[in-house]
């Protein structure tokens, strides 16, 4: 049987706070792409569909496509999702909020800096 | 949308969420006195809905609509009536036959066939889709086929139905 999918998520939380912090922009995308997938496969039997944008019970990672800037912080880009912002840095820094602003998960880059200092 | 939304929920909170570029995904965030929802714009493919009490990193929209009408009218009911969406069910047949609360026995008399027909029929793997089609109807439902691409879905069109085994030699 599927785990959960907010234990699926704890998974993922907890595999990319444990990963080595990234040190560019694309290095963190490319970290949170692969371990979300990489999560999904071991974790639920429903297949991998980049086709699919309906829920299909499946998590998938933030697609390029859905970049935003960020106002007043240059260095930062948004990722937007359902229900969601993942914000990534030009130095790897990774945090992922609710829309709404609460945070779920931070990461510091590789120079052990957060995204807003 | 965004102006017809506000006439049919006075009172509603709408923030559109644009792109970096026009043909990627717009998002509209909606709110009216504690209820919520979404809409995902997809360019060329349509339109997601949800609402729903928690939402987990990386779930997609949970229902799906080709339409700037169907949208509306499909969030003016969630905000009205105060209700969720729910995602599409992956379901079997003999699911599907559960949840419209019908037997083995009840749909092989639809079919003109033996229960033992509708037993192997839930059990193979692969089904032909006339059959499926067929046993759909049988059950109330209509079966709809879509084929969907990185940049487009399409309805496809209803497929002939197979010939009746006594023509195959005509």
């Amino acid at each position: 049987m599927d785990l959960s999918k907010e234990a699926r998520l704890h998974e993922f939380y907890s595999r990319l706070r444990d990963a080595p912090a990234s040190g560019t922009r694309d290095e963190a995308f490319r970290l949170l792409e692969e371990m979300l997938n990489e999560v999904e496969d071991e974790l639920t039997a429903i297949p991998f569909d980049p086709t699919n944008w309906q829920n299909d019970g499946r998590l998938y990672p933030p697609q390029k496509d859905s970049m935003r800037d960020v106002q007043d912080h240059p260095t930062v880009k948004r990722f937007r999702t359902r229900g969601h912002n993942s914000f990534i840095g030009a130095n790897g820094a990774i945090e992922i909020q609710r829309v709404g602003g609460a945070v779920e998960f931070t990461k510091v880059g590789r120079d052990g800096k957060g995204l807003w200092e | 949308m965004i102006e017809k939304l506000k006439e049919s929920i006075p009172g509603l909170v709408v923030v559109v969420d644009r792109p970096a570029t026009e043909q990627a995904p717009w998002w509209v965030d909606l709110e009216l006195n504690g209820h919520s929802a979404s809409i995902e714009w997809r360019p060329g493919l349509g339109f997601g809905v949800s609402s729903s009490d928690s939402t987990v990193l990386g779930e997609g929209s949970d229902e799906v609509y080709p339409d700037v009408q169907a949208t509306l009218e499909r969030t003016t009911k969630l905000f009205l009536d105060r209700e969720r969406t729910r995602p599409p069910e992956r379901a079997a047949l003999r699911e599907l036959r559960g949840t419209r609360k019908m037997s083995q026995a009840d749909l092989a008399e639809r079919l003109n066939v033996r229960q033992a027909a509708i037993s192997k029929l839930e059990a193979r793997p692969n089904v032909g889709i006339d059959t499926l089609r067929s046993a759909i109807e049988a059950m109330g439902g209509h079966l709809e086929l879509r084929a969907r691409f990185s940049d487009e879905i399409f309805e496809i069109a209803q497929s002939r139905r197979a010939r009746p085994k006594s023509d195959k030699h005509r």
